[in-house]
C-alpha cells in the first residue's frame, strides 16, 4: 500500500555504497575481520609504536625490576640468620663458610638444592637439610657421619665412617685412641669386615694394634710385641676363630711367636721369633746328644 | 527448444547452488508493494523419489528468516519502467530482509506480474521403443513436443508437464516403468515478455544480486492461495494486485493456465483520485480505510472528511458520503471482474469438473467484494488468504502477500518442469564429449 498524507521525505533507499558495505558487514570473514581483526591490530599497533621508543624500554625495564627487587625484599622473604643444627662447635664455622650466604638475603636469591649438595660435599657430612623457616631464619639441618674407623693412609689420619666414606682427618693419632687403626691401601670397601675383626678381636683387645690391608686383598692384624696374625683372603672371620681357640687352648699368643698364618685352612704355621728359634735349635741338639 | 534448455538450466544450477548454501531470497516485484523474504533451508529430509529432477525436487523444510517490504518505485503494471528507482527499491527490500535475517544471500528468485503472460497447451507424443516407459523416453516426449511459434521477444518461464498418455490411459502423473506402445504428454508452456526478464535481471545484477529462478506470479499465487483439493479439482485464482490482476486455473496441480489483467488496485485509487478530486495519497487512505462496492442506505449518510491542503476553504473541508465513494470503486472493480471472467472464458474454465473461483491480492480486501465476485463470476467464489509458512511474521501473513509466499513454496518444492529432464541424445547438439558421457550413463 502506499503511504498516505505524507510528504515524500527522504528516499528510505540504502545508497549503492551503504547497501554493499552492508553486504560486506554480514560476510562473516569481513565481520570476523572487523569486530575482533581490527581491534587486534590497533591495540597491536599502537603497543608497538610505543613500545618501540628506546626510553620508555628502559622505563619499563626499571619499573619491572624495581617491583620485583621491592618483592623480593619484603620482609617476609629476607632471611636474617641462620641455623645449623646437628654440628658441633667446631664445624660450625666450616659449614657457614662452605655456604658462604651473605646474611641478610632475599630468599629468591638462594639455591638450597645447589646449597645442600655444597653442604653434602663435606667429608664429614653425610646428609643436609635446608628449609626456609619461619622468622627469616635459614634451618640447615646436618647429620654428621659418625667415625667409627682410623685409617692411616698417604694422606695422614683419616677418619672413617661404618661405611668407609671419609668422615675427618686427624692431626694425631693420640686425639682419638678410643677408635681402632686400620691401614694399607684400598680399605674404605671393607671398613665393615674390619669392625667386623676387630669385634671378633675384643677378648684380646687389649693386645691389639691395628688391621694391615695387605696387597689390597686381605687383612693382617698387628698385635703389640710385633705379632702379627695373617688372615686368608676368603673366610677371615672363620680363620680367626681357630688362632683364637688355639690360644684358649694353647695361650700361643703370649709365646714367643712373631707370625700366626692361617693362610693356609689345613693347618696354622707358627713363626718363632729368633731367640726362641734359636732356643728351639739349642734344645734339639741337647736332645740329639741325649739320644746317642 | 535446447536454447530453452541451457538458460532455464543455467538459472537451475544456480538455484541449486543456493539451495546448497542453504539460503536463497525470494523477490517479488509487484506494481504497488515490493516483497523480499530470505528463506532458511533445513538439511534435506524425506527425498521422496518424485518425477524428474530427483534431487532438486523437494528440499525439504525451510523457513523464512528475513522478510521485508517497501513500496514499489519504477514499476507499473508489474513491469520495469525506471530501472534506477527500481533497483533502489529493490536495495531497499533486500537490506531489510538481510537485516532482519542477519545473513548475506547470494541468489535471489523473483517472480513478476505483468510483462504479458501467454500460455500454450502443448502435446507431444513418441513411439516406445522397448515397451516400457524410460526416464529417457520422459525426455524424447517432452522435447517432442510441436512448441508454437510464440514470437522473438517471449521467453519461457513455465513449461509443465500436465498429463501424460500412455496408449489409451490418460491422467498419469508419472508413467515410468509403465508398459505401452506410445507415451504422449500435455504440456502447459507460459512466456513472458523477454525484455521484462532482462531489465528485472539487470537490476538484480546491480544490486550484487544473482537471479536463480523467474516465476510468474499468477502461478505462484495460485500455489499459495489455492489448497491442494482446488488444485487437484480445478481451481482460478485471481490475484486483484496493484497493477495487475492475474488470473491462473489449476488442474491436477499444475497451472493450466495463465494471464494477466492491466488492472488492479492501483486503477481504483487511480479512479477515486480522479473522481472526487483529491490527491493520490488522500485516494488510497480513503480507500482503504472506508472503501467497498455493495452500498446500503446507511453508507449514504456516513460522511467521510476528503481533507486536502490547497488553502482553499471550501476545497479542503469537503465530505463526501461513502455511497459517493463506492459508486465510483464499484465500476472498476466490476470491469476488472469482469476481464478476469474473459480470460477465464478463454482458458476453457466451464469445462473444469470443479469450478471454484479464490480471490486473493491486496485489493481483495475490499469489503463486499466476495458477493460483487459472485455476480460475475459464478456462485463458487471465496477470499482466499495464502498458506501459512514457518517463520513467517503476522504482517506478511495478508492475501497481499499470496505470490510471494507462494513464490517461496516454488522456490522450496519446485514442480518438475521440461528442463529438469534429460534431453535425448540425438537432440543434444555438438557435445560429443558429453554426448558419449550420457550415452555411458544410459547403458549402464
Amino acid at each position: 500500500m502506499q503511504q498516505v498524507n505524507v510528504p515524500m521525505r527522504h528516499d528510505p533507499a540504502p545508497s549503492r555504497v551503504k547497501y554493499k558495505l552492508h553486504r560486506l558487514w554480514l560476510t562473516p570473514f569481513y565481520r570476523a575481520l572487523i569486530r575482533t581483526g581490527l581491534p587486534i591490530a590497533f591495540i597491536l599497533i599502537g603497543a608497538f609504536a610505543y613500545l618501540r621508543d628506546p626510553a620508555v624500554q628502559q622505563k619499563l625495564v626499571m619499573s619491572f625490576n624495581n617491583a620485583r627487587t621491592t618483592i623480593e625484599q619484603r620482609p617476609e622473604f629476607m632471611i636474617q640468620q641462620m641455623h645449623i643444627q646437628g654440628v658441633p662447635e667446631s664445624f660450625d664455622k666450616l659449614v657457614r663458610d662452605t655456604l658462604n650466604v651473605n646474611l641478610p638475603i632475599s630468599s629468591f636469591h638462594l639455591d638450597l638444592e645447589a646449597m645442600k649438595a655444597r653442604v653434602d660435599n663435606i667429608d664429614a657430612v653425610e646428609t643436609a637439610n635446608l628449609l626456609i623457616g619461619s622468622k627469616g631464619i635459614l634451618e640447615v639441618g646436618v647429620i654428621m657421619r659418625v667415625p667409627v674407623l682410623v685409617w692411616r693412609s698417604d694422606e695422614g689420619l683419616i677418619l672413617l665412617d661404618a661405611n668407609g666414606q671419609k668422615s675427618g682427618q686427624l692431626v694425631s693419632r693420640l686425639q682419638r685412641t678410643d677408635l681402632p687403626l686400620i691401614t694399607g691401601a684400598g680399605v674404605q670397601d671393607h671398613s665393615k669386615q674390619a669392625l667386623e675383626i676387630f669385634k671378633k678381636l675384643s677378648p684380646i683387645s687389649g693386645r691389639v694394634r691395628g688391621l694391615m690391608r695387605v696387597g689390597e686383598r686381605r687383612w693382617d692384624v698387628v698385635l703389640d710385641r710385633n705379632q702379627v696374625l695373617k688372615l686368608p683372603e676368603d673366610q677371615p672371620m672363620a680363620a680367626l676363630g681357630r688362632i683364637l681357640a688355639l690360644h684358649r687352648a694353647q695361650d700361643i699368643l703370649n709365646r714367643d711367636i712373631t707370625v700366626v698364618d692361617v693362610r693356609d685352612g689345613r693347618k696354622p704355621i707358627l713363626r718363632l721369633s729368633e731367640p726362641a728359634l734359636d732356643g728351639l735349635k739349642k734344645l734339639r741338639v741337647v736332645a740329639s746328644e741325649e739320644g746317642n | 527448444m535446447s536454447y530453452l534448455y541451457e538458460t532455464q538450466r543455467a538459472m537451475r544450477q544456480k538455484r541449486q547452488a543456493a539451495l546448497q548454501r542453504g539460503l536463497v531470497a525470494i523477490l517479488d516485484v509487484g506494481t504497488t508493494k515490493m516483497a523480499c523474504m530470505v528463506l532458511q533451508f533445513d538439511a534435506q529430509t524425506g527425498n521422496a523419489p518424485r518425477l524428474g529432477a530427483g534431487g532438486l525436487a523437494s528440499h525439504g523444510s525451510f523457513r523464512v528468516i528475513g522478510v521485508a517490504t517497501t513500496r514499489s518505485r519504477g514499476v507499473r503494471f508489474g513491469e520495469v519502467t525506471a530501472m534506477v528507482e527500481t533497483e533502489r527499491a529493490i536495495r531497499t527490500v533486500v537490506q531489510g530482509a538481510q537485516k532482519m535475517a542477519n545473513v548475506r544471500v547470494d541468489h535471489v528468485i523473483a517472480c513478476l506480474a505483468g510483462a504479458e503472460p501467454r500460455s500454450y497447451g502443448v502435446a507431444g507424443a513418441v513411439a516406445l521403443e522397448n515397451g516400457n516407459v524410460s526416464d529417457q523416453d520422459i525426455g524424447r516426449v517432452l522435447a517432442g513436443c510441436d512448441i508454437p511459434d510464440y514470437g522473438t521477444g517471449r521467453e519461457t518461464v513455465h513449461a509443465m508437464p500436465v498429463n501424460f498418455t500412455l496408449d489409451h490411459r490418460s491422467g498419469l502423473t508419472d508413467p515410468r516403468g509403465q508398459i505401452g506402445n506410445r507415451l504422449s504428454v500435455d504440456m502447459h508452456l507460459l512466456t513472458i515478455d523477454t525484455q521484462a526478464i532482462e531489465n528485472l535481471l539487470k537490476c538484480v545484477k546491480r544490486c550484487d544480486m544473482e537471479l536463480a529462478g523467474v516465476a510468474s506470479a499468477a502461478y505462484t499465487s495460485g500455489m499459495s492461495a489455492l489448497v491442494e483439493d482446488e488444485q487437484e479439482l480445478g481451481a482460478a485464482c485471481i490475484d486483484l494486485g496493484g497493477g495487475t490482476t492475474s488470473v491462473s486455473v489449476f488442474l491436477k496441480k499444475h497451472m493450466i493456465y495463465g494471464d494477466n489483467v492491466r488492472m488492479g488496485g492501483a486503477s481504483v485509487t487511480s479512479d477515486i483520485s480522479k473522481g472526487l478530486q483529491v490527491t493520490y495519497q488522500t485516494a488510497e487512505r480513503i480507500k482503504t480505510l472506508h472503501g467497498g462496492v455493495i452500498a446500503t442506505s446507511i453508507d449514504d449518510r456516513e460522511m467521510i472528511e476528503v481533507g486536502g491542503d490547497t488553502g482553499d476553504y471550501d476545497h479542503d473541508r469537503r465530505r463526501i458520503s461513502r455511497a459517493e465513494l463506492i459508486g465510483v470503486m464499484r465500476p472498476r472493480l466490476e470491469e476488472i471482474l469482469e476481464n478476469a471472467r474473459k480470460c477465464l472464458d478463454a482458458s476453457g474454465f466451464d469445462h473444469l469438473p470443479s469450478q471454484r473461483i479464490v480471490l486473493t491480492g491486496g485489493a481483495s480486501q475490499v469489503p463486499g467484494l466476495e458477493s460483487l465476485a459472485s455476480k460475475i463470476l459464478g456462485q463458487n467464489v471465496r477470499l482466499g488468504r495464502p498458506i501459512r509458512i514457518q517463520g513467517l511474521p503476522q504482517a506478511a501473513t495478508g492475501p497481499a502477500f499470496a505470490s510471494t509466499i507462494g513464490l517461496a513454496m516454488h522456490a522450496a518444492h519446485p514442480q518438475d518442469e521440461c528442463w529438469d529432464f534429460d534431453l535425448p541424445i540425438e537432440r543434444m547438439g555438438g557435445r560429443p564429449l558429453k554426448k558419449a558421457m550420457r550415452w555411458f550413463k544410459d547403458n549402464w
